[in-house]
């Protein structure tokens, strides 16, 4: 009952009124005729136990989200900055560096080519983040590489784009923790032998902030981004100015660190090579136009803000950077202990200094929850392929936090994997990244180009739309190629191989998910009639007690076919069992089945496919009902006692044709409320 | 109006009929080499259906025998391959 009316008469005609009663609104909110809302109440455990779980739960995750606050965990500019561009902005610590380590090996001289590479690369990010501008507006709802990409050039090129995606995505966790790990080695270089245990730590500290739900994590990855930003900001102040007044410091790089680099051929391919190091640095452009709903309203303009401040700060960081460690002559550290940004600032400030240890610290936590980008792109974009049917539909699921937490799960396995696998090194990881966001960049792109001519009609200015998106699909495109063949032998054939995997498997996978909702589907317009087939009820049995008389009771309301079966080694027992039943339940026939392998399952599965073949071939197959009498434990401990050979039938008859199984619990009552009083006690 | 007295009530008819087709099944039981021996119990017609199975019984190769209940109510059915039942009666 829902909710019940009843009129009151007063003395007087005036007070008549009618009483409504809610018999269950502690645990529902009635929100109109026969609908209920569950309150947070009816979500909590019963069990005591599960009451524990749930109180832990809150401790690390925190309180369930109801749906409703789901609009208040939204972001603003602010921290919709930290959150979905501190991937991109901390990239910033690592793109010189990366850039640097390729142009060495043909001699510190070549290193004087840092600034260029580092000026055509922003180059591309402005085409890139200009481009994405029109996206953001023209995607309101999530506007990331796969949708763009499946809606204006087909189904493949969006998977394919998605493919990318999310290799990219783990890869971003995975170099990000690395190259956060590196900047606090190279302040503590003690911590240098334990980097990958510290990285895999950081990479569950990130999941479970995550975990927790989207508007703590923003906050909670506001303060480190604005701290590198404002640390960062200052040093390159500093430097410009030392570098304006003529005070340069001096730098001098170990003999050792000289010693090591092997001479190479500065010839084109090494540039192309550091070109596509450095273009590490566009990673995370994507996330913005993939996160647009997670803006507060108006939503597209947010994500435009945010987008252009990631631009501006990140251009900034990165020309800066490069353009004082090219004038310094830094040298990046072939062990990967110390960074070239470490370098630079103890340069400046002078080693260990606080201010030192300022940028260091913010950059290494910086980088570390630079990871949270991926953290909330991967689940979202996993979620929007397992609606679209390509992925398994567990990654829609949310948690009590509104989170992904399928999708934050795998991630994180997947990441921790990797900088094991890779010995948490920035450098040995880089060559399987960029790749793969290239990739999406140029179908997303491509995609608004042809979005623009299909809906030439319908917007104006729809030519000059299109150039800016085919400049960046062009664009990305070259990279995309230049990346894949400067570091196809180190490593980017890996992604290269990866992705059309990930696109068959999410092909097999739709077609699997198409192919099940052919065979359940029912015609909208059909009437459907009752069912035709005949009916049997089996209740296997271990002998008379109350929990079997109330699976034969449940027997008796499905079908009068019914039969219970004994399944027992011991024929003297099986007897005394027969006398007892027959006096008891003289109307319910009962099968013994003597096992004297002691086996139980298996002779039972022997019997249900004797009354299948013995069924007259002429009609139609009957549904067998099994009814597995369950005895309910009252704790945990009760439970390893009882119920496993149930557990067993249960698991053996899953997937059964024409089987339908039916657990009959039996929970132990006082004597006096049990109308079965008169059997004896189990 | 009396009936006679090889003709059956319908219903009559069917509980036979359904306990008749228990002792088929596990007929086919043992003679498929499922199990060496099943009884069928809590038949209301247990005395009349091993001459009813007869047949079906001798072309399985397996022997039907009855065992007295003990309300004496009737007989519940045993279905095996070889070793008679003690206290059983061969039909």
């Amino acid at each position: 009952m829902i909710e019940s009316r009843r009129p009151i008469h007063g003395r007087k005609p005036a007070d008549r009124r009618v009483r409504v009663e809610r018999p269950n609104s502690a645990y529902f909110r009635y929100a109109g005729p026969d609908t209920l809302i569950a309150r947070e109440a009816a979500s909590v455990p019963r069990t005591p136990v599960g009451r524990s779980l749930a109180r832990a739960r809150a401790v690390v995750f925190g309180r369930p989200i109801s749906l409703h606050e789901e609009l208040s965990e939204r972001l603003n500019v602010f921290t919709g900055l930290a959150v979905f561009a501190s991937d991109n902005i901390s990239s910033s610590a690592y793109a010189t560096e990366e850039i640097m380590r390729v142009l060495v090996l043909a001699g510190a001289g070549a290193l004087a080519l840092t600034m260029p590479i580092t000026v055509g690369i922003v180059i591309v990010l402005a085409i890139v983040v200009t481009s994405y501008q029109q996206t953001v507006a023209a995607y309101p709802h999530g506007g990331g590489s796969y949708i763009v990409a499946k809606d204006n050039l087909g189904t493949k090129p969006g998977l394919i784009a998605a493919g990318a995606l999310l290799t990219d995505y783990v890869l971003t966790v995975a170099v990000s923790i690395a190259a956060g790990v590196a900047a606090l080695t190279s302040i503590v270089p003690e911590l240098f032998d334990y980097r990958v245990g510290l990285g895999v730590f950081l990479v569950v500290l990130i999941a479970m902030v995550n975990l927790r739900g989207i508007r703590e994590s923003g906050a909670f990855f506001s303060i480190p981004t604005y701290v590198y930003l404002v640390s960062i900001f200052g040093l390159l102040a500093f430097g410009l100015f030392r570098y304006v007044t003529g005070t340069m410091p001096e730098y001098h790089a170990p003999a050792a660190w000289l010693a090591a680099q092997q001479a190479e051929p500065l010839g084109i391919l090494l540039i192309l090579r550091a070109f596509s190091s450095g273009s590490v640095a566009l990673t995370g452009t994507e996330a913005v136009s993939n996160g647009v709903p997670a803006f507060k309203p108006p939503e597209p303009r947010n994500a435009q803000r945010v987008l252009i401040m990631m631009g501006l700060f990140f251009g900034s960081i990165f020309l800066g950077m490069s353009f004082l460690a090219s004038q310094l002559g830094i040298l990046p550290d072939p062990t990967e202990q110390e960074t070239v940004i470490s370098q630079l600032t103890r340069t400046f400030v002078g080693a260990g200094t606080p201010y030192h240890y300022l940028v260091q610290v913010s950059t290494a936590v910086l980088l570390v929850l630079a990871a949270n980008t991926a953290f909330a792109d991967f689940p979202r974009l996993s979620s929007i392929l397992a609606r679209d049917g390509f992925l398994p539909r567990v990654f829609q699921f949310r948690g009590d936090r509104l989170a992904f937490s399928y999708g934050i799960v795998v991630l994180a396995v997947i990441a921790i994997v990797l900088v094991v696998a890779f010995g948490g090194s920035v450098t040995s990881l880089i060559p399987l990244y960029t790749v793969g966001v290239f990739v999406a960049f140029t179908l997303s792109q491509s995609g608004m180009v042809r979005r623009w001519r299909r809906l030439r009609d319908a917007v104006s200015g729809w030519r000059r739309r299109a150039w800016i998106n085919g400049i960046g699909a062009v664009t990305t495109g070259v990279v995309a190629i230049e990346v894949a063949a400067a570091k196809f032998a180190l490593g980017a054939w890996v992604v290269l191989i990866l992705i059309p995997l990930l696109v068959a498997m999410m092909l097999f996978i739709q077609r699997q998910y198409r192919s099940t909702a052919a065979q359940l589907a029912v015609a909208p317009d059909s009437t459907l009639p009752r069912p035709r087939r005949e009916e049997r009820v089996i209740v296997p049995v271990p002998g008379v007690n109350r929990a079997v008389v109330q699976a034969i009771n449940v027997a008796r309301s499905i079908a009068p076919d019914i039969r219970a079966v004994l399944v027992s080694d011991d024929p003297e027992e099986a007897a005394v069992i027969r006398k007892q039943w027959e006096r008891q339940l003289a109307d319910i026939p009962l099968v013994f089945v003597e096992s004297p392998y002691r086996a139980l399952v298996g002779p039972l599965l022997a019997y249900l496919d004797v009354l299948d073949q013995a069924w007259p071939s002429d009609r139609e197959a009957p549904i067998t009902f099994v009814a597995i009498p369950e005895y309910i434990a009252r704790s945990w401990w009760e439970r390893i006692l009882y119920n496993q050979s149930a557990r067993r039938l249960r698991t053996a008859l899953l997937g059964r044709r024409h089987t339908v199984v039916v657990n009959v619990p039996y929970r132990r009552e006082e004597p006096k409320e049990s109308i079965l009083s008169t059997l004896p006690e189990i | 109006m009396d009936q006679p007295a090889n003709l059956l009530d319908a219903p009559t008819q069917r509980d036979i009929d359904r306990e008749l087709t228990l002792v088929r099944e596990a007929i086919l039981m043992v003679a498929r080499d499922r199990t060496l021996r099943v009884v069928v119990a809590g038949l209301q017609h247990g005395e009349d259906l091993p001459a009813l199975a007869l047949d079906s019984a001798r072309g399985a190769g397996v022997r039907l025998l009855a065992l007295p209940r003990a309300d004496g109510a009737g007989a519940d059915i045993a279905v095996e391959r070889m070793n008679p039942v003690p206290g059983g009666t061969e039909r």
